[in-house]
């Protein structure tokens, strides 16, 4: 009698599971697209659009004055066109007269909802505003003017004026920290704007439950077009937040989630050939896409402060000679990336140049730099400790190893990825890993990490040169764009010189996405455009 | 006891008076092991926030980025009080939490701790307040509360569900197990649950949630990972995926099944041989009736003190359990908080668990007084 009770207590247990909804795609026929971001968003305002995840949510919901298309060239947006004075100073921008903010409760009417050049004002206001706290405020700090810095002139047209000429600043108005909010939500809703966006994007926001699901629609009245069509084709579009990669790269194969972004240890192998190609076995499901990403990452040697040898560019030169890069990207990495053997202007980014010679794998050449040196086979030479964070670990034991058979005794020391970041910034490390990640698609955004009047962050390895820093100065006065671009190879080449840094390779995206996803575009800004996505067989 | 036993001649004592008699005897003492508590708790943050502020990490770098110049990050400090001494922070974050505490009446004091009530005097008030745990540094500046309040009954329910389930199978494992003592079955459920006991729970999780919730997932249905809450984007509904508890609450109950069963199996076997169960057994009774009735009963005593052991443990333990599966419970919130040096989000949930471990105490302290004379709680 008893265990019929238990027999029976189990059984309605799991009847209690098996009985739940299933809701996922039977309801209607709008198309929903998924993609998974492994680290949750933490704010839905702009201003606070830091971290790639922040940043491919806010693109959804939000425009610029200006956007990036794929080939990272500057295209119109919410600005129909723009003017730049003779001296760089003043921009000037004309505005669309055809968009309106996504329908809202703190818009009585329709004309309401229309943009107008004060909303851009007052989105920007924000950014350097210190009660807003904006962490990217750095991008006006110190180069828009003090008094007046936006103004608008009527409803239509906005000006930006500058303290000095600064070539990029139409790249930085690509960012979403200036993607443009209504004025009218930010007096409504406050701070509140992080979990209540307005704006002008593809889609709407239709909830947000933190860590948990990002649910978006269709924005109806979005501007934009393509060949007389009206964007987005998607109906939905959803954001899952699987924090452990391996899991959501199971739910791709299950077809829970449509599209993931980047390759991880735990799963790379299953999925990509050594050459980097997509398994076949996956190849009926599964697309595999890979493409430039603006992404150096390099190994920095402190300058300020280390041994003495690590002082001497000869050294820095050999080390850099001392590893094959391929085979290292080959056997590590799936050859996702590519070697970085022009320096540290990314490939895929303009004033990078293939034929500007940087390093390869060269031991005899290393060899010869040691001997130089005075450290022949390595003699003599203090042992080199490399810190990096646990995600790098076996590309940096890679290294460690190549650097032994010429004689440098190598150690490795592992740090949490924050901790790693504050000895680089506080200076206490000697050799250590990095990453310069694009903030805006223009060389300068590169070279800056090495000018000589930039604190560390980002010059962390406390480069001095008087030639670079000049070059700098220059490459930021002109307003000629094929000069600039020569400046900016000038610079690159005393970087190749002088070592600073150990060049690693030139990161690429990998993205995989499954067969019934269309019109996704890789672009070198690692940038998820949704509006042109469509899929092809609905559930 | 004695007293009765000297006054025959009165009244014998009636429920009510025996229960205030009881509290009478035992108020001392729980209050002295909620003054116990209460220390353990002022330890529990001064260690954390000692921990975090010597930790060679700058929690306001963390929030904005690599970019961001050295005034912009002196800012952030100041906002979130890192900018004062260690001994200042903690006394600060204590005031914050206690129920009663003192406070600047500057212009956001109202909105911040919300205070039941508030005497004014001067610049300052005596706030009489539900603990204010701040908000995350990371989180959108949310309240810990908040985040805290969605993650316990999450983890509640997951804690109590594999409690439910470990009891089951480890009391019915254990009691088969007894009858056939030295079988086949008997040794492998005895290393079987040897074999539980030391499988760490994210082994077991990972894989758990790779055969059943991958391989398997055609026949079993299961997700391979889910929060219990699950979303519809078309109705804009929430709904609750029971299934999604089931993998987690399985992974979590295998070291309780392996507990569960052994104390179990021995408790039956000591049963088993007593003299009353020969007794019944000569009596003719159903062998059903015996094992259950007569000796199951009596051995759950050792086995329902293990359990509400557990429990606790289980209740701020299952940290593994739920980032394998990103079942977003406390301990799935307590894991990010330490990868982001979240300091307000990790005290509150720490916090939260010694204050669970700490009641639970004083609880299986009083039970075992009222179940067993010879315990007294004065000592």
């Amino acid at each position: 009698m008893r265990i019929q009770l238990f027999i029976g207590s189990l059984f309605s247990l799991f009847a209690l599971f098996s009985c739940s909804k299933s809701t996922e795609h039977d309801q209607t026929n709008e198309s929903i697209f998924t993609y998974n971001q492994p680290n949750p968003i933490t704010s839905l305002d702009p201003a606070f659009a830091r971290s790639q995840t922040n940043i491919w949510a806010t693109s959804h919901l939000y425009d610029g004055l200006v956007r990036l298309d794929d080939n990272l060239e500057v295209q119109a947006a919410l600005a129909q066109s723009w003017y730049i004075s003779e001296d760089g100073l003043q921009y000037r921008f004309l505005l669309r007269d055809d968009v309106l903010f996504q329908k809202n409760e703190v818009f009585k009417n329709d004309e309401e909802r229309r943009l107008k050049a004060q909303d851009v004002v007052a989105s920007w206001n924000r950014i350097i505003d210190q009660d807003i706290d904006s962490p990217g405020s750095w991008i006006f700090n110190n180069r828009v003017a003090d008094e007046n810095p936006f103004v608008a002139e009527g409803d239509s047209v906005l000006v930006l004026n500058l303290k000095q000429a600064f070539p990029p600043m139409l790249q930085i108005l690509t960012m979403p920290y200036c993607f443009v909010i209504s004025e009218k939500a930010f007096q409504t809703y406050g701070k509140e704007l992080m979990t209540k966006p307005v704006g002008t994007g593809a889609f709407a926001l239709q909830t947000w439950k933190e860590g948990q699901v990002l649910s978006l629609k269709k924005n109806p009245d979005y501007w934009r077009t393509e060949n007389g069509q009206q964007l987005p084709f998607l109906d939905r579009a959803r954001v899952e937040f699987i924090a452990d990669r391996k899991m959501a790269y199971l739910d791709l194969i299950k077809g829970n989630v449509d599209f993931i972004n980047g390759i991880d240890g735990s799963f790379v192998n299953e999925v990509l050939t050594k050459d980097g190609n997509l398994k076949e076995t996956l190849s009926s499901e599964l697309i595999f896409s890979k493409s430039p990403y603006l992404n150096t990452e390099y190994l920095g040697f402190n300058l300020e402060k280390n041994s003495k040898a690590l002082l001497d560019k000869r050294v820095r030169q050999a080390l850099n000679y001392g590893f094959d890069r391929a085979k290292m990207l080959r056997t590590l990495r799936n050859n996702v990336g590519r070697p970085a053997q022009s320096g540290f202007i990314p490939y895929g980014l303009p004033g990078y140049d293939e034929s500007q010679i940087g390093y390869s794998y060269n031991p005899d050449k290393a060899a010869e730099l040691l001997k130089q040196s005075g450290f022949p086979n390595g003699q003599g030479l203090e042992p080199i400790t490399i810190e990096t964070n646990k995600d790098y670990l076996d590309l940096v034991t890679y290294i460690a190893r190549q650097w032994e058979i010429l004689g440098v005794q190598t150690k490795i020391e592992v740090f949490d990825s924050a901790e790693l970041r504050e000895r680089m910034a506080g200076g206490k490390a000697k050799v250590f890993r990095a990453s310069w990640l694009a903030d805006y698609p223009d060389a300068e955004n590169y070279l800056t990490v090495f000018w000589g009047g930039n604190p560390a962050p980002p010059n962390y390895t406390r480069f001095q040169n008087q030639d670079f820093d000049d070059l700098y100065t220059q490459a930021l006065r002109t307003t000629d764009e094929k000069l600039r671009i020569k400046l900016y190879k000038e610079m690159n080449q005393i970087l190749i010189d002088e070592a600073p840094v150990i060049f690693l390779f030139y990161d690429e995206t990998a993205r995989f996405y499954r067969k019934r996803v269309s019109g996704l575009t890789p672009n070198a800004a690692n940038l998820l455009n949704l509006e042109t996505v469509r899929l092809n067989t609905p559930y | 006891m004695s007293s009765q036993q000297t006054s025959q001649w009165e009244a014998p004592e009636s429920v009510v008076q025996k229960l205030l008699r009881w509290l009478f005897e035992v108020t001392p003492f729980i209050l002295k092991r909620m003054l116990y508590g209460l220390v353990t708790l002022v330890l529990v943050v001064v260690i954390i926030t000692s921990i975090i502020y010597i930790a060679p990490v700058d929690p306001a770098r963390l929030t904005k980025g690599q970019r961001t110049d050295a005034a912009s990050i002196e800012l952030t400090r100041k906002k979130f009080g890192l900018d004062k001494p260690l001994p200042l922070q903690i006394l600060s974050y204590i005031n914050d939490v206690s129920p009663i505490s003192f406070h600047n009446t500057s212009s956001d004091f109202k909105e911040k701790y919300q205070p039941l009530l508030s005497i004014p005097f001067g610049g300052t008030a005596l706030a009489i307040k539900a603990p204010y745990l701040r908000d995350s540094y990371q989180r959108s500046g949310r309240r810990v509360i908040d985040i805290l309040k969605e993650a316990i009954p999450k983890t509640l329910l997951l804690a109590v569900t594999s409690i439910f389930i470990a009891s089951i199978i480890g009391i019915f494992l254990g009691v088969i197990a007894s009858l056939k003592q030295n079988s086949w079955f008997d040794n492998l459920a005895v290393s079987l649950s040897v074999f539980g006991y030391s499988l760490p729970s994210y082994v077991s999780a990972s894989i758990l949630a790779i055969v059943f919730g991958f391989y398997l997932a055609h026949i079993t249905g299961l997700n391979i990972q889910g929060d219990l809450y699950g979303y519809n984007d078309y109705t804009g509904e929430d709904y609750i995926v029971w299934k999604n508890l089931f993998l987690p609450a399985l992974a979590l109950g295998i070291r309780p099944v392996a507990i569960i069963t052994q104390l179990t199996r021995s408790a039956m076997l000591d049963i088993l041989s007593q003299d009353y169960i020969r007794t019944a057994r000569a009596k003719g009774l159903k062998k059903f009736t015996i094992v259950f009735k007569h000796a199951l009963r009596n051995a759950l005593n050792p086995i329902v003190t293990a359990i509400s052991g557990w429990f606790a443990a289980l209740l701020a333990g299952a940290f593994f359990v739920e980032a394998v599966f990103n079942f977003k419970g406390l301990g799935w919130e307590l894991i990010n908080a330490l990868m982001n040096y979240d300091r307000p989000l990790l005290l509150g949930a720490v916090l939260f668990a010694a204050v669970v471990f700490v009641l639970m105490n004083i609880i299986v302290d009083i039970l075992y007084a009222i179940i067993d004379p010879q315990v007294s709680v004065g000592k």
